[in-house]
């Protein structure tokens, strides 16, 4: 490698500019200032549009229809049978997802009655409602399975 | 540079202590960049000051897989090609209404450098725009030659070509005055 002549050397270590004390706070001050701006101004992330890409997509359609259909024939099988579901104490969600399941199938049965003895049965005289699920939540369940 | 990768996870995060450290370490270095590459050195500090706060603003998307220091020099370096560009259409008065109003600020207030390097910035203005970037991009901005002709859209041998003889017009409008 060729050594560096006086030129290359002067520009490397004399050719230096720096900001004084209050230029450099103030820029630094603008900087501060634009990335509180850029922060204030995030863009919300849109969640995932469910029901859009449901009704563009048909592999999802299909998908949606196929959770319904089980949801509905393990729902089914649970009336019939007759028999009492064991719940484990654990995992609020599953118990969730088996009350929805039951009274999706009171409601297929018996329509709006069966629904409103199936929610009282459920959650009101076993006072284990859960928080997350509500009859607006319910009857908005089941009115897209309905259209679906 | 793994102080570098930290800093840069850090302000992807929102950190701005992050952003504060990265203008600490580079501010200085960039100034000095775009002084070189700039007829009025003072014009600098608007140059460095947009590059920063575009970058602060970046934060939220921000994704950088490069280098942090070779990022922030070619936002310089496109500035401060913008800035030129501007400029050849501006008219001269106007031009001149900023360095009027610079003059009147307090010395913190302004660039600090050296009388020598003050001279050397005045031979390096003689240079034409080509010498001028592949000189202060590689002597100041530590760029390879294979970056610097990425950035100019040219050969590595056009741009080997371009420091050489931008090396010579230094050594001659500097005659006698390089510290020997």
């Amino acid at each position: 490698m060729k050594p560096e002549d006086r030129v290359e050397k002067a520009i490397r270590e004399e050719f230096r500019f720096a900001a004084g004390s209050d230029l450099r706070d103030r820029m630094l001050t603008r900087a501060l200032d634009a990335h509180e701006e850029g922060r204030k101004s995030r863009p919300v992330p849109a969640g995932p549009a469910i029901g859009k890409t449901t009704r563009r997509r048909p592999i999802a359609r299909f998908a949606v229809a196929a959770v319904i259909v089980a949801g509905l024939l393990i729902g089914h099988g649970l009336v019939h049978n007759g028999k009492e579901v064991a719940i484990e104490p654990s995992g609020h969600a599953r118990i969730e997802t088996l009350n929805l399941v039951s009274l999706n199938a009171a409601y297929r049965q018996g329509g709006m009655e069966a629904l409103e003895q199936q929610y009282r049965k459920t959650f009101i005289d076993s006072q284990s409602r859960p928080a997350r699920l509500s009859v607006e939540r319910l009857l908005t369940e089941l009115a897209e399975n309905g259209e679906s | 540079m793994l102080e570098d990768e930290v800093l840069k996870w850090q302000f992807k995060c929102g950190s701005r202590q992050a952003l504060a450290q990265i203008y600490d370490k580079y501010v200085d270095s960039l100034l000095t960049l775009a002084a070189g590459l700039l007829d009025d050195a003072h014009e600098a500090e608007d140059v460095v000051q947009d590059v920063f706060v575009a970058f602060a603003r970046s934060a939220n998307g921000f994704t950088l897989r490069g280098s942090l220091k070779a990022y922030l020099t070619t936002a310089v370096v496109n500035r401060v090609r913008d800035r030129i560009r501007r400029q050849q259409r501006r008219p001269a008065a106007l031009n001149e209404a900023a360095p009027a109003a610079r003059e009147s600020r307090s010395p913190d207030e302004q660039l600090v450098f050296s009388e020598y390097a003050g001279r050397l910035h005045e031979a390096i203005k003689e240079l034409p725009h080509e010498q001028r970037e592949a000189v202060v991009l590689k002597l100041k901005g530590n760029m390879k030659f294979r970056e610097i002709a990425r950035l100019q859209g040219v050969s590595v041998n056009t741009v080997q070509g371009r420091y050489r003889y931008g090396l010579q017009k230094l050594r001659s409008s500097l005659n006698g005055e390089v510290q020997k």
